[in-house]
């Protein structure tokens, strides 16, 4: 299959085989810029046309919106697998969505609702979702996990699958991972974009995904609050020509700056997010929803979430590999049923519209949507009627490409205090993920230091019983 | 006088969960307790060593309790209301009452009507002994602008004489209905009550939690708490009361840390406002409507959830986490 060659492309070329594509050593054109003899090669830096041509892309992606799922679906499987990564920030509550317990001393008020799925009951603030349980998605509800905090390190070290087989080296989160197993060297999008609708999950806990030594292109373009890059339109005193051109001098002096520092990730980074800064603007389009019918967007509902996801939707169909969309602020100490009988419902409407319109564009298939979050909340209601910060059992969410939906995988105790069967590591779930997406969870990298490192821990096995 | 800067715990009984709502029976120490549970709990309180005794039905939180005659009504987060036959403590109607959780059920004062308020966003009027609906008063905004989540209608309040009807939403609005029309006689914002986070938590907080009328009807008592931080209780508890017809505050009261105001109470005479706290710290204060001054607080170590009065008002029974107490004036 089409995919499995291209995969193959990217698994032999581990990480210190440069690639010039995405490691900041580009061949950026010929010639002198003093004497105006400089011409431009395509790609990554590029000029008007190619921006030109990426307009026509888009155009095209849009185009092909209107086109049949099925043939829309036949060019991403030619392309390959992309992901959605619905991350909870803050830590939402198992009993109030996936894993409800009713009537016990830890239940809560909410009921639990019955769902497509003869026998398997879900929180009443999720009946979108119920009815949609078979189709195309797997609940796992024995996610057991050492992290109980929301800050930097800790989530990082959640985010990167709470290895303990690697010593000090910092291995790359799942989500720039994914960005890097997923995306292509003629990618015209970001590998990795990550919308925050609440900034407590970036500036105050850095809950960023983090490409550590696979380099700066995987590292996420962050966007805050809002549906696109801050940075995506040319400020009213620059022309598009002038532009270019100051682009071009910045890559050339980069060029030159980076001869014998070509390791060095901080300074790739610079350069990468200068060179990715042409490639947005020339992709602003995708980010304003506004061309989309009345009816989708009703389904998606009007928050912040709803209408990043509807971007994400839009970057994925125009070839994005990766999209994390980080949904805050779940942390609940006080009040929890009155915030998850906010947010709950938002995530219901949100993740069901989501796969609606993936499967209707002929896009599932070939998507993964991971729902997930850094951690649980307790059993124990405080007096607050909060639920407070818990690892030892939480559930997770997989839905679309190589998914076997309708699985529940899992369970925990009556009170939901512990794993009752086949607990799942957070290596576990990601080797799940990456499995799901065709992609060998016991693949090597090869660090900085010269150890090669797999996707997963070498002992990992992917969860089986929800894969297709 | 009893003096309320002398209340003095005269009893406590020790009971398990969250304690949400109470009803007393008139002229006794009788208390019928709405439990997170499920469960409606008998104590007789005047008895030396209380024993308390269940009733099953609903299915969730037991958000409200009134007792019209030897009927009790309650009402919960499962969405019914039920109504109990007190002297064989069976259910002797169901109603499915609302399409959201019911958040409080209030009783006229001539115990005719009853009232339901519900995350459905509607507040109900029922017939208390036939059970039937009467009417259906509507005009809370469902959605919370711009963050497009659902609100939520906490609480609400008959006016001393029957005839009107306020509750009061999520966003701070109140609206007061004539329930002889049920037409809307006024609406005001309590906006004090709201805090909006967009960036940072991207969920808004707030709500008036808890209200009642000055017993001269032209006051309107809110209690809840003034956020901020939406991750947990921490602020202020906040008290405010407002001439309603003019939608004008006339007094603010912030007391304590990390608490919200969850009950309030008017003494018959209106020597004092009542209030306590039932998320965060543990609180209960004597507010002066008049003068717009805290005549008492103290600490009653325990979350209060809800609370009832005997008649002379010397007597307080308070219900909350894991315990129930009974308060004297001396």
């Amino acid at each position: 299959m089409p995919n499995d060659v291209e995969q193959k492309s990217v698994q032999s070329s581990p990480l210190m085989e440069y690639d010039p594509e995405r490691n900041g050593n580009y061949e950026i054109g010929k010639g002198d810029f003093s004497n105006g003899s400089y011409t431009m090669s395509s790609r990554p830096i590029c000029n008007v046309l190619d921006h030109t041509i990426g307009r026509r892309e888009f155009l095209g992606s849009a185009a092909a919106v209107a086109l049949s799922g099925s043939t829309l679906g036949a060019e991403l499987k030619r392309r390959g697998k992309r992901a959605i990564l619905l991350f909870l920030s803050g830590g939402a509550s198992q009993f109030e969505t996936w894993d409800p317990k009713p009537g016990r001393p830890t239940g809560g008020p909410f009921q639990a609702i019955e769902t497509s799925i003869p026998g398997i009951h879900i929180s009443e603030l999720l009946p979108l979702m119920a009815q949609r349980l078979h189709k195309h998605t797997a609940i796992i509800r024995s996610i057991s996990t050492a992290n109980t905090n929301h800050d930097g390190r800790d989530v990082q070290r959640l985010l990167s699958g709470e290895r303990k087989d690697t010593g000090n080296l910092e291995t790359p989160s799942l989500g720039c991972l994914l960005a890097k197993e997923l995306s292509r060297p003629d990618d015209r999008l970001p590998a990795n974009l990550a919308f925050y609708s609440a900034y407590v999950g970036l500036t105050a806990n850095n809950q960023s995904d983090f490409a550590g030594f696979l380099g700066a292109p995987y590292q996420p373009i962050n966007i805050l609050s809002r549906l696109s890059p801050e940075s995506n339109q040319l400020p009213a005193s620059l022309t598009d020509r002038e532009h270019s051109e100051r682009d071009r001098l910045r890559a050339a002096l980069s060029r030159q700056f980076t001869v014998g520092r070509q390791r060095d990730v901080t300074l790739a980074s610079y350069g990468e997010s200068f060179g990715q800064v042409r490639n947005l603007m020339a992709q602003e389009k995708l980010f304003d929803i506004s061309d989309e019918p009345l009816k989708l967007r009703e389904r998606y509902g009007n928050s912040l979430f709803a209408q990043q996801a509807i971007v994400a939707r839009r970057l994925i169909e125009a070839g994005a590999p990766f999209v994390r969309l980080n949904r805050g602020w779940w942390d609940s100490h006080g009040e929890n049923f009155e915030i998850h009988a906010s947010l709950v419902p938002d995530l219901d409407k949100v993740m069901s519209a989501l796969l609606d319109d993936l499967q209707d564009r002929g896009l599932l298939d070939d998507t993964l949507v991971v729902t997930f979050a850094e951690m649980g909340r307790t059993p124990t209601i405080n007096n607050m009627r909060g639920r407070d910060h818990w690892g030892r059992c939480w559930s997770a969410a997989l839905s679309g490409c190589g998914i076997k939906g309708g699985v529940v995988y899992g369970s925990t105790n009556a009170d939901g205090t512990d794993v009752a069967e086949h607990p799942v590591s957070a290596a576990s779930f990601f080797a799940t993920v990456f499995q799901a997406l065709g992609i060998d969870h016991q693949k090597s990298y090869i660090a900085p230091d010269g150890r090669p490192v797999t996707l997963t821990p070498y002992d990992t096995e992917p969860v089986r019983e929800v894969l297709a | 006088m009893p003096d309320p800067t002398q209340i003095k715990e005269h009893k406590s009984l020790k009971m398990t969960g969250d304690l949400l709502s109470v009803a007393r029976t008139p002229n006794t120490q009788q208390l019928w307790i709405g439990s997170n549970d499920a469960k409606i709990y008998f104590v007789d309180l005047a008895v030396e060593k209380p024993e308390p005794t269940g009733m099953s039905g609903h299915t969730s939180y037991v958000s409200g309790l009134v007792q019209v005659d030897n009927v009790l009504i309650s009402c919960g987060w499962d969405k019914k209301l039920i109504w109990w036959n007190l002297e064989n403590r069976e259910p002797t109607r169901t109603v499915v009452a609302h399409q959201k959780w019911i958040r409080q059920l209030v009783a006229s004062p001539d115990r005719q009507l009853i009232a339901t308020v519900s995350d459905d966003m509607s507040c109900k009027l029922w017939d208390a002994k036939s059970g039937q609906i009467i009417r259906e008063l509507r005009g809370h905004q469902p959605i919370i602008p711009r963050f497009d989540y659902p609100n939520k209608l906490y609480t609400c309040a008959f006016s001393p004489d029957g005839k009107l009807l306020a509750a009061a939403d999520e966003l701070c609005q109140v609206i007061v209905w004539d329930v002889g029309t049920g037409q809307v006689a006024t609406r005001f914002e309590a906006a004090a009550f709201y805090k909006s986070d967009w960036d940072r938590n991207n969920h808004p907080w707030g709500g008036v939690r808890t209200m009642a009328f000055s017993p001269d009807g032209k006051r309107l008592a809110l209690g809840g708490m003034q956020n901020t931080d939406v991750a947990i209780i921490n602020g202020p508890g906040f008290v405010q009361v407002f001439d309603w017809a003019q939608g004008k505050s006339l007094h603010e009261y912030k007391l304590g840390t990390n608490l919200q105001f969850e009950s309030v109470a008017f003494h018959p005479r209106t020597e004092w406002l009542l209030t306590a706290s039932g998320g965060g710290a543990t609180r209960m204060a004597f507010l002066d409507i008049e003068s717009g001054k805290t005549i008492h607080e103290f600490d009653p170590k325990m979350q209060t959830f809800g609370l009832a009065l005997d008649e002379a008002a010397e007597t307080i029974y308070t219900v909350g986490r894991e315990r129930v107490a009974v308060w004297r004036l001396t």
